[in-house]
């Protein structure tokens, strides 16, 4: 009974949405990049690693910056650095499997309102498909 | 004893629909607080943070005002019991958040989260288990 009661108000906040914010279940995921698109790390292609602090320290993307939501808090300033307003950011995970590229893409554009995202097709093992042995 | 209970009930009451009148009007932070526990996905959450607020807050009500009482604690215990295995699942991650149960105002450290969860817990407890035992109020939830 009472979880009914408050399904009620609970349906009528999500509509009014009182902050502001579009809800998750309404916004589309962060659109795909090929790695060939992507570009190289450099001052206008920021690439980030989604993957946990230990897989990025084994070996990421050269010039990749380490993001996580493990440690967002600690993680966050280094990417803020290094952000210029308009820089490509390319966010990656594992393999195409993994959703942790666009658990972090949403985050940062939640949270910073950042444009000009993507989240790597294949993440990961697609970018090392692309390197010479 | 009465007496006792009655206070106990309208401060644990009063509390948890504090708790979620903090909550219900920036359902945005409190997702991004459910967030920090890395426990559930983002699509799961987001109905959570606009549906919790309210289930507090109607508990809450009913705990102090009466009709429903006993649904309401025993939804309020169940909560609470969910919040303080969050939290302690946290802890055990050594996660470096903040609980999130009071909104914004929340800045208190987990260990003292969990420990406040505790007292909540044992107090909604008492009084469920004393209510049941009375047998008086027949609205369940």
């Amino acid at each position: 009974m009472l979880l009914c009661v408050a399904l009620v108000p609970a349906i009528v906040t999500a509509w009014i949405q009182p902050d502001g914010r579009k809800p998750a279940w309404t916004r589309a995921a962060v659109e795909e990049i090929a790695v060939g698109k992507a570009g190289n790390p450099g001052p206008g292609v920021i690439w980030v690693d989604a993957r946990t602090g230990a897989a990025f320290n084994l070996k990421h993307v050269p010039g990749a910056l380490s993001l996580n939501e493990e440690n967002w808090e600690a993680l966050l300033p280094g990417f803020v650095a290094a952000w210029r307003p308009g820089a490509r950011i390319v966010v990656y995970c594992d393999d195409q499997q993994c959703d942790r590229s666009q658990d972090v893409a949403a985050r940062l554009q939640r949270e910073l309102q950042v444009g000009n995202l993507y989240v790597l097709k294949g993440g990961w093992a697609a970018w090392l498909g692309t390197q010479k042995p | 004893m009465n007496r006792l209970a009655f206070f106990v009930r309208i401060a644990v009451g009063a509390l948890f629909a504090y708790a979620g009148s903090l909550k219900v009007m920036n359902p945005g932070q409190f997702a991004t607080d459910i967030e920090h526990y890395r426990l559930l996905p983002y699509l799961v959450i987001e109905p959570l943070a606009f549906y919790l607020p309210w289930l507090e807050i109607v508990s809450g009500a009913a705990v102090m005002l009466g009709p429903g009482r006993r649904g309401g604690l025993a939804l309020l215990l169940a909560l609470t019991l969910v919040f303080a295995t969050a939290i302690g699942s946290a802890m055990a991650r050594h996660l470096d958040i903040s609980c999130g149960c009071f909104g914004s105002l929340d800045t208190q450290s987990l260990g003292l989260s969990l420990g406040r969860d505790i007292l909540l817990g044992l107090a909604l407890l008492w009084l469920f288990l004393r209510s049941a035992g009375r047998g008086k109020d027949h609205f369940t939830s």
